[in-house]
């Protein structure tokens, strides 16, 4: 038996997850993170009804739940680098942050004063090879997999971690949460940044840096301005909608976008497409210095076999066929078969 | 878990039923039932139950006259309505728009105070003095013939400082403003004589003092402008509309009766209590402090409020919950979240201590066990914490 304290956001997988080690005979507690004002009684997670959930759920299984106040921290960690890096033309993955800094370092600080054992989450991701050599693997359920969200983990952080819905399939997860009569088992999922209202981020963005919207110019591959815009924090590589400016031949795709000169480059789909991708800020688990893998650019996005290569704690990938869409700011991961071997933020991709 | 032993510190957050309390209330459920606003026989004897308990509560504050006090729905509903009635009332008699509160009050003054200054109110925050305390002539400087409504808690509920309201609300009468006190953690817990001390308007809840949640009062001094939050039906001289909570009234009458033959001999026991616990954990451990000025005439005799250096006071809550020991930290209002505390900012403790600040609040039911029941156990707990600190090492690492 391990004490173990368990993330709650008052969704189904934590639920479930709460309730796994339950029935494994763990000591178990659940603590729900305040991680930004709860204004909005009916948002996702962190939202008051959320925190009942998770409360309700702890009830339910007979355990102790506590709301720990994050909001500081998580204002510090994660909303300021995420409107920084916005401004900086950008596009970040806050999830990633989240997990990285607030879950497996500043939450396990904290329950590890309760004399936790281990921290456990929801997430759909595995970890093999335990003591001391634990790595991190895909979940089972490939459609759900969040193995790219948990990329930064050290090797520290998994042996004090438990992810009890790695290896079920969500409609499992739902059918054991019915089983267990858990009473968030038909909780609708939230897909959007938690702490955006609405899921606008050029809206949140326009609000939080007012002074990082200066208007400029949209042009063409060729540098000839096709249009005007009101600020390179509303746009993002890949991005079609929103452009304001149609005609012309064919569809045109943000290609670039450079914030020192407010100016936003589109282009044809096909410009989109990238093969070499530079990484930093990487974390690495593999020994070699180059090797065969394959890499995901984004959450979702179907890996592609690329070769990888570390050199001066710097990565670059150079894929075997081309992706579209890649935005810089969001993390590349590479994975051995199932297993994350690294990854890094991604800085120049072309 | 080591749940064998245990004790309930919290007080302050709420109390159990007296059973005196709850035998009062139970006829008004199950027989008198009647709805005291009705002409019939039914609502006659209501009527009685209900202006009986009116005038016991009444006599039990100090009330010149039993019509001066209105049964609310609960402390903050009071509180409410007390700030924005008076405001509005006040300001349509054409008193000024001026407005003070302190900085040290519940939330259910602080939000109405807020929402008066959006509404164009000129709001000033006063800060007490280090002691905790409101001073009169800080008051003074800061009131004029602009000010409509001064409200100063008479009890703190996380340091359990004792303001000077007699005296605050003649400074108030000066400059020709009304004056309220949110009562909640004083009657029945010190001396309260609301005609005595001249107030214009208070505070009450019921579950603070062993009767039933979800019943407030508040008293209205006679001839002070008023406009009410709730309207409908017009109960409660039309100050407060809604079916009286006939049972809640009766158990909050009879919860306050019960105080007050208590309270020269509870002040005497939980006094010697608080102290053990000050005493305790202040003797135990290096690298404490206490909140509040500890004079006998300022600060009430059951509640402590203590800063553990270099440790978060989460930490500490939740290793003594998992052994069974109930006790708050910063302020336990808001669902269980935990922000530093706005009473110790503004008493001048610093962000990083009064982060790791306790609140315990002792009551009728408090032991001399269960006392020493938390001085045994949170001094390891707390070595423990702060040997797993950085920043308690950073702070004091020579010292200790």
């Amino acid at each position: 038996m391990a004490r173990v304290f368990v993330a709650m956001s008052g969704g189904v997988d934590s639920s479930v997850a709460a309730a796994l080690l339950v029935r494994a005979g763990h000591d178990v507690t659940g603590v729900t993170m305040q991680l930004w004002p709860s204004g909005d009684a009916e948002g996702g997670c962190c939202s008051v009804d959320a925190t009942r959930d998770a409360k309700r759920v702890c009830d339910s299984l007979g355990i102790a739940h506590y709301t720990l106040n994050f909001r500081e921290f998580f204002e510090t960690a994660v909303i300021e680098p995420f409107c920084e890096e916005y401004a900086a033309g950008r596009t970040p993955n806050p999830c990633i942050v989240c997990n990285d800094i607030v879950k497996f370092e500043e939450l396990w600080r904290r329950v590890a004063l309760q004399d936790a054992d281990y921290l456990a989450t929801g997430h759909y991701a595995r970890i093999v090879g335990r003591d001391g050599r634990s790595r991190l693997a895909r979940g089972l359920d490939a459609s759900k997999d969040q193995s790219y969200f948990l990329y930064r983990m050290s090797r520290d952080q998994l042996d004090r971690t438990l992810f009890p819905v790695g290896d079920l399939a969500k409609r499992e997860v739902r059918s054991l949460a019915r089983e267990f009569g858990l009473p968030t088992a038909d909780r609708a999922e939230s897909q959007e940044i938690c702490f955006v209202p609405g899921g606008d981020v050029g809206a949140f963005l326009r609000q939080r840096r007012p002074e990082a919207f200066v208007p400029g110019e949209i042009v063409d591959a060729t540098g000839q301005p096709i249009g005007t815009h009101r600020g390179t924090p509303s746009f993002t590589v890949g991005q079609r909608r929103g452009l304001g400016v149609g005609g012309g031949e064919g569809r045109r795709y943000v290609t670039a976008v450079d914030p020192a000169s407010a100016t936003v480059t589109v282009g044809p789909r096909l410009s989109l497409r990238v093969s070499r991708i530079s990484v930093r800020d990487v974390v690495w688990t593999g020994d070699e210095c180059e090797a065969e893998l394959d890499v995901a650019v984004r959450y979702g996005s179907r890996p592609v076999a690329a070769t990888v290569s570390l050199y001066h704690g710097a990565v670059t990938a150079e894929l075997h066929e081309p992706v579209e869409g890649v935005a810089p700011g969001q993390a590349l991961v590479a994975y051995d078969g199932d297993v994350v071997v690294g990854g890094g933020v991604i800085e120049e991709a072309r | 878990m080591e749940t064998e032993r245990s004790a309930f510190l919290d007080y302050s957050a709420t109390t159990p039923v007296d059973q005196r309390v709850i035998d009062a209330m139970m006829p008004h459920w199950t027989e008198g039932w009647g709805n005291p606003n009705s002409l019939y026989r039914q609502g006659r004897d209501a009527f009685r139950v209900l202006e009986a308990a009116r005038e016991s509560f009444a006599a039990g504050i100090g009330a010149a006259n039993p019509t001066e006090v209105i049964f609310t729905g609960c402390g903050t509903e009071s509180d409410d309505s007390a700030v924005l009635g008076i405001a509005h009332a006040g300001m349509a008699k054409g008193k000024g728009r001026h407005v003070v509160v302190s900085a040290i009050e519940h939330k259910g003054i602080l939000e109405p105070a807020k929402l008066l200054s959006k509404q164009g109110f000129d709001v000033t925050y006063l800060k007490p003095r280090e002691d905790g305390l409101v001073y009169p002539e800080d008051l003074r400087a800061v009131v004029s013939d602009e000010t409509v409504l001064v409200s100063i808690m008479h009890v703190n509920n996380e340091i359990g400082t004792i303001a000077p309201i007699a005296e605050l609300a003649a400074v108030t009468h000066e400059v020709g403003g009304y004056f309220h006190t949110d009562a909640v953690q004083s009657i029945g817990k010190v001396p309260f004589d609301a005609a005595a001390v001249g107030i214009d308007a208070a505070s009450f809840s019921a579950h603070k003092i062993y009767g039933p949640k979800g019943v407030g009062a508040l008293y209205l001094k006679r001839g002070t402008p008023f406009e009410p939050l709730l309207i409908g039906g017009g109960q409660e001289s039309k100050k407060r509309s809604g079916t009286q909570n006939v049972a809640g009234i009766v158990g909050f009458a009879k919860a306050l009766e019960l105080m007050l033959e208590d309270l020269p001999a509870e002040t005497v026991r939980l006094t010697a209590l608080r102290d053990r616990v000050v005493a305790g954990i202040t003797g135990s451990m290096p690298n404490t402090m206490v909140n509040g000025t500890m004079d006998a005439a300022s600060h009430t005799s059951n509640i402590a409020n203590i800063v553990i250096k270099g440790v978060e006071g989460e930490s500490m809550l939740l290793q003594l919950d998992n052994r069974g020991i109930a006790v708050s930290t910063g302020s336990a209002c808001s669902s269980g979240s935990l922000e530093p505390s706005h009473v110790l900012l503004a008493i001048g403790c610093p962000a990083e201590l009064a982060h790791g600040s306790l609140r315990i609040s002792l009551g009728r039911f408090t032991t001399a066990e269960e006392v020493e029941y938390l001085i045994e156990v949170l001094p390891p707990i707390v070595e423990r914490l702060r040997a797993m600190s950085p920043v308690y090492a950073k702070m004091f690492g020579d010292e200790s």
